[in-house]
């Protein structure tokens, strides 16, 4: 079968970004977590991202995205989805001071997605290895609230195939090949330790 | 419960595939028939067999070009018997099981295992000549001075392609060529006998499958060729050809 799982190494990850979020890993104005709202309105697409400050100007971190969510508009109707899963190593570099302003970011990420049924029924299954740039700015509302406004691109190659429906569909395409895409529309709400 | 153990809980969802699960799909089996079907066959049946799993369907010959796509459930494996509908029409389930008295039906037929266990598979569906026509001429009377009887022990094939062991036995007919002609299926040793009886009452029984056996003619081929017998009855000898007509030589058999 095609179904490719990711390797330990995937999980692992997965783990780690939320150690991450351990309390005993917090400290004062060093570390912010945040959720996009824009994200979570894109079919439920659950995310977040941690981010400790190494220095004034630079932050690292790690965000993920998890959608494992199946639509129909009724009973019989075809399925939608905009499935994945993905984790992303940050760097994010701000000009003014860390968590507060414009900031830029880099980002090497994998991504597990399942894609498909909005136009028609095919359906794009697999594996997005690459990078990507983000830029946007982060307006503070309160001590420890922020609100983040930012877009992005990434890009790669992927391994993929392509269904002629989502469920048991015959298998169109497959194969590999390099990608560019928007990965982010960001509307988040931050806070800061 | 407490927050790393939430964290932990959220960890293992994530480390859930996305990805559809295939496993209990079928896989989708696509017969593609070659050109040569549509001159062998006008329509063929079809019997695809597995665990669990089985298709039975007849295809015109308007509907070769295309083939057909068949959604098999049972993932490991299935059978295909392909055989032309003339042949089928007695058959329940891809067997060919020819009556006592009866000749073999000009069967052509494709048999083959197909690996299922993918979301798709393809066979190329060539139908095999499965019968042997043997023509018998006696060379120093007219035919109807002699009868000709034939018996052997393969009575059929199995829906597998496997010899089913029964008497086999059938009087020729006459063709317009005053040659007697009789159908005959593929022998698994040379156990074909041929009687020849004559208008004073005696036959004699002559190892039919020796003498096709050590002409050279192959049982195993693809695809059975015909077989011609000249019996010179007064000189006691058989001469005996088979296909390909123009590349075979005669053999004189001293009975």
């Amino acid at each position: 079968m095609n179904r490719r799982r990711p390797g330990l190494g995937a999980r692992l990850l997965s783990a780690l970004l939320f150690c991450f979020l351990c309390p005993a890993a917090l400290s004062a104005q060093k570390l912010q977590i945040s959720a996009n709202t824009l994200g979570l309105m894109c079919l439920g697409t659950l995310n977040g991202e941690v981010n400790y400050a190494v220095s004034q100007h630079w932050s690292v971190g790690m965000s993920g995205k998890y959608n494992p969510f199946s639509y129909s508009m009724s009973e019989g109707q075809r399925q939608f989805q905009l499935r994945q899963r993905s984790l992303a190593a940050v760097a994010r570099w701000w000009p003014w001071h860390i968590y507060s302003g414009w900031w830029v970011s880099g980002r090497l990420q994998w991504q597990e997605y399942n894609i498909g049924g909005f136009v028609s029924a095919r359906t794009e299954e697999g594996q997005r290895y690459g990078g990507g740039v983000t830029a946007g700015y982060s307006h503070m509302i309160s001590e420890h609230f922020n609100v983040e406004l930012g877009l992005g691109v990434w890009g790669g190659f992927k391994q993929y195939t392509v269904y002629a429906c989502p469920t048991c569909g015959r298998k169109l395409e497959e194969g590999q090949k390099a990608f560019i895409m928007p990965s982010d529309f960001i509307v988040a709400i931050s806070y800061v330790f | 419960m407490s927050f790393r153990l939430k964290l932990i809980a959220l960890s293992v969802i994530c480390s859930c595939t996305v990805l559809e699960d295939r496993d209990s799909c079928p896989c989708l089996l696509h017969l593609e028939f070659d050109e040569s079907v549509s001159q062998v066959a006008d329509s063929v049946r079809i019997w695809i067999k597995g665990e669990g799993f089985g298709f039975v369907a007849g295809l015109p010959s308007s509907l070769y070009p295309e083939g057909i796509t068949v959604p098999v459930t049972s993932r490991s494996g299935v059978f295909i018997t392909v055989m032309d509908s003339e042949s089928a029409q007695e058959s329940a389930d891809g067997s060919l099981n020819i009556p006592s008295g009866c000749q073999c039906p000009e069967v052509y037929d494709f048999r083959s295992f197909c690996e299922t266990s993918g979301e798709t598979a393809h066979r190329h569906i060539t139908l095999h000549k499965n019968h042997c026509r043997v023509y018998v001429t006696f060379r120093e009377a007219v035919s109807g001075g002699y009868s000709v009887k034939i018996d052997g022990g393969v009575c059929g094939y199995s829906s597998r392609g496997d010899f089913l062991d029964g008497d086999f036995s059938c009087a020729p007919q006459i063709d317009g060529e005053g040659r007697f002609v009789f159908c005959i299926p593929r022998q698994k040793d040379a156990g074909l006998n041929m009687g020849i009886g004559r208008g004073d009452g005696r036959t004699r029984v002559f190892a039919l499958g020796n003498y096709i056996e050590e002409s050279g003619y192959d049982w195993t081929a693809e695809d059975l060729g015909d077989v011609e017998l000249e019996v010179d009855y007064a000189a006691s000898v058989i001469r005996l050809r088979f296909e390909p007509w123009p590349e075979s030589e005669s053999e004189d058999i001293v009975i």
